[in-house]
């Protein structure tokens, strides 16, 4: 589990976590929570670590402190790490339907990460990538291009290649009016792809 | 949303086109204009060429077109204007098919329409493939399948026809067969600019009539190139319709002595007397011989008043000197017959002189005599009503204009003038109609230019479509020099390569979809390649030419040395042994 939902929406749900950083999320990474028969998938876009009161005034007492210190006071926190997901898809009766849920993921519902097959699966034929590119308040480009590298890096061997070249192209017919855009985006999958063994 | 339901529409739609030869789909366009066709990605443009054959299945049927235009286009002009970096392998890959792509352009010819399984009835394309519907090149076998085993089949009526082979397209190798009952049925054409191989098709094409008897022909032959042997560039001769068919093509000739010294043995030799020529013969020379309106006028005045010797009678100095010359009985002096006879006609004496002096040049062909020996209409029609194909050469007569067209004028008026009685004559009676003519005229444009097509023979048997079962077979390199409406009237048209921008014009002229097939006449290589569209051809086609070699005359039947002695022994010693059986 990643984290519990603190707050969502039909669009997105935020759910909060604690800082340590053995299984922390990254930007463009893909999880998913419950809701009744629902399956609702999501991209990781916003990672938040708010201040507390607490962590103001230890900030403000004192210059120096030992490693052993910083630590301590960043896995105890008062206020939870919040990470924001942009809902791409949902799963119902077996079929995965990529668009806006019907409902959002209820207040403390467990987070989930996803395997490699469900981001090869949910991932797979590029209906999201509306859904990203018109997103108003993410950084739609860099979680494209942040959650087509996650999602090479699960094709099956030999496979990733091919994944962001269909990928390219599907932004070509999406972008096709914005050349400077697609530019910028592809650039950025090209250096990937130049990288990928 | 039920979870049923989701699970319905997920159903895959299967496809029906053969995803193997896929070039495209279908993504605009309409009945009139053709349709636009988007390659797919891993399509290279370098290997499509115009006047390719493509399919299209949709709805159940399969719709036949032809590749007529081949272009580039990109998803946004931004693309064009500021390329991408396709030095990246990558961003090539992702751009190529997808940002820039190619597309084709077809034009629907005609729709193949299930009966059962495996079997189709052509009809003509009167709609068009819905958006997407994959499109497919055409395999040999449905190429083959449209257009016909050579032999005799039948039609899309099912009536029994005859087909013969005139090429392959392009690119396979499938023979392509036009439906000879139909080629003869209307006037046709072969068009193409000088060097492009009219002659060698013209005679190919004749040659499939003759083998197949589906009608008789009468060649207007300018050249001396269908009777017993043309020219060829490369190799030195090729064989003339009567060596391939002896029995059956007659070699007549205007020139005796040229017709024996090239080897042509001719059949008959055609003379024609001064007093069968009609000033309505000579009318259609107007053009060649620069005769004014007043001259034709004048024309008509003297041979109502000369009746059937008026041409001999007004070129003769004799004649006019006897009847209108002499001396004036009041003042003695010499009477200028020339002045009296224009006097009596009502002519001025000026345009009576310079009309004889241009008439005068008959007297120039030996074919053109007082007294000739035989009846040379009867004699031509004597050979056609038995089947037998005449070739009428012109020796050295060919080089002169007038000569050809005052000829071929001459005796066509006569011999559809036959025809006309003797189809009227059984109406009623299908057994009694006379056979199929088909007469073949180089040079056409001469007969068929605007102003003089209306008043011709030859603008009128255009005209008069199989009315009379005589109809053209025209070879011409300018056909904007022919007359509009008679254009429209001609069935199939087989366009060798044309230059001319007002000939390829004239060439589509009343043929729907004529535009897009322009980018195909356009294209088509100097020599032995054709565009045949028409009445003879279930759509339109780009063939390489059939040969016409040793093996081309084998085909049609012709045999020579070891085989020809062989038949010949054969033939012997069967007449041999019948007079034997009889005697005993």
């Amino acid at each position: 589990m990643l984290g519990r939902v603190l707050r969502s929406n039909t669009t997105t749900f935020t759910f909060g976590r604690t800082a340590r950083a053995v299984d922390m999320p990254a930007f463009g990474h893909l999880v998913k929570a419950e809701r009744g028969r629902l399956t609702l998938y999501g991209l990781i876009y916003e990672i938040a670590i708010a201040d507390d009161p607490f962590v103001r005034q230890i900030v403000a007492a004192s210059d120096a402190m030992s490693a052993e210190k910083v630590e301590d006071m960043r896995q105890r926190r008062q206020a939870p790490v919040e990470i924001t997901a942009l809902t791409i898809a949902y799963r119902q009766a077996d079929l995965l339907i990529h668009g806006i849920p019907p409902q959002p993921p209820a207040a403390l519902q467990p987070i989930l990460p996803c395997n490699c097959e469900e981001i090869r699966e949910v991932l797979a034929d590029f209906a999201c990538f509306r859904l990203i590119l018109t997103c108003g308040d993410c950084p739609s480009d860099e979680l494209l291009v942040a959650s087509l590298l996650h999602a090479a890096g699960c094709q099956l061997p030999g496979r990733a290649r091919d994944y962001l070249t269909r990928a390219g192209r599907e932004l070509v017919r999406l972008l096709s009016n914005d050349p400077s855009r697609l530019d910028a985006i592809l650039r950025r999958l090209a250096a990937a792809v130049e990288v990928t063994p | 949303m039920s979870d049923d339901f989701l699970r319905d529409i997920a159903e895959p739609i299967q496809p029906e086109a053969d995803v193997s030869r896929r070039l495209g789909q279908v993504v605009a366009g309409s009945l009139s204009k053709g349709l636009d066709v988007l390659l797919d990605r891993d399509q290279a443009l370098e290997s499509l060429a115009v006047g390719r054959y493509v399919t299209i299945h949709a709805g159940g049927r399969i719709f036949f077109g032809m590749i007529t235009d081949i272009a580039l286009d990109a998803a946004n002009i931004a693309f064009e204007k500021s390329p991408p970096d396709l030095s990246n392998p990558f961003l090539r890959q992702v751009h190529l098919g997808a940002s820039i792509f190619g597309k084709i352009h077809v034009a629907p010819m005609l729709i193949l329409d299930e009966d059962g399984p495996g079997a189709y009835t052509p009809q003509p394309v009167k709609t068009i493939p819905g958006h997407y519907a994959p499109v497919t090149i055409a395999t040999p076998e449905e190429v083959a399948y449209v257009f016909g085993e050579e032999g005799a089949g039948k039609d899309a009526e099912g009536r029994d026809v005859r087909y013969f082979t005139v090429g392959r397209p392009l690119d396979m190798d499938v023979p392509i067969t036009i439906n000879l009952d139909r080629f003869v049925e209307r006037s046709s054409a072969v068009f193409g600019k000088s060097g492009t191989g009219k002659t060698f098709l013209s005679r190919l094409l004749l040659a499939g009539v003759i083998k197949n008897d589906v009608a008789v022909n009468l060649i207007f032959d300018m050249h001396n190139e269908y009777g017993w042997e043309g020219t060829a560039e490369h190799t030195s001769k090729v064989k003339g319709l009567k060596q391939i068919f002896p029995g059956r093509v007659a070699i007549f000739t205007l020139d005796d002595e040229s017709s024996r010294r090239r080897g042509s043995n001719p059949d008959a030799a055609i003379q024609i007397g001064f007093e069968h020529i009609e000033p309505e013969d000579v009318e259609m020379l107007a053009g060649v011989m620069g005769l004014s309106e007043a001259q034709i006028g004048a024309m008509h005045a003297i041979h109502r008043r000369l009746g059937r010797a008026w041409l001999q009678h007004f070129l003769d100095d004799d004649w006019l000197e006897k009847h209108y010359g002499g001396y004036d009985e009041d003042s003695g002096k010499k009477i200028n017959a020339m002045k009296a006879f224009a006097e009596e006609m009502g002519q001025h004496q000026g345009a009576l002189a310079a009309l004889r002096r241009r008439l005068e040049r008959f007297r120039r062909f030996g074919f053109i005599v007082e007294n000739p020996a035989d009846d040379s209409i009867a004699r031509i029609l004597e050979y056609l009503q038995a089947g037998r194909n005449v070739v009428l050469e012109f020796g050295r007569y060919g080089n002169d204009l007038q000569a050809y067209l005052l000829v071929a004028n001459f005796l066509t008026r006569r011999i559809h003038d036959r025809y006309v009685k003797a189809t009227e004559k059984a109406f009623g009676d299908e057994s009694q109609k006379p056979r199929p003519l088909v007469i073949t005229i180089e040079e056409a444009h001469k007969f068929l230019e605007p102003g003089i097509a209306s008043k011709t023979i030859f603008g009128t048997i255009a005209r008069e479509l199989r009315k009379y079962n005589v109809t053209l077979f025209i070879v011409d390199q300018r056909p904007s020099g022919i007359d509009d409406e008679v254009m429209s009237q001609i069935g199939t048209r087989v366009t060798l390569a044309l230059d001319n921008e007002e000939d390829i014009r004239a060439v589509f002229m009343g043929v729907s979809g004529g535009q897009e097939l322009r980018q195909v006449l356009a294209r088509l290589d100097s020599k032995e390649q054709a565009l045949i569209l028409g009445h003879a051809a279930p759509m339109p086609v780009v063939v390489q030419v059939r040969r016409y070699d040793l093996d081309f005359y084998r085909q049609m039947g012709y045999v020579e040395g070891e085989a020809l002695r062989h038949r010949a022994a054969e033939s012997r010693r069967m007449l041999g042994g019948g007079r034997k059986k009889q005697l005993e």
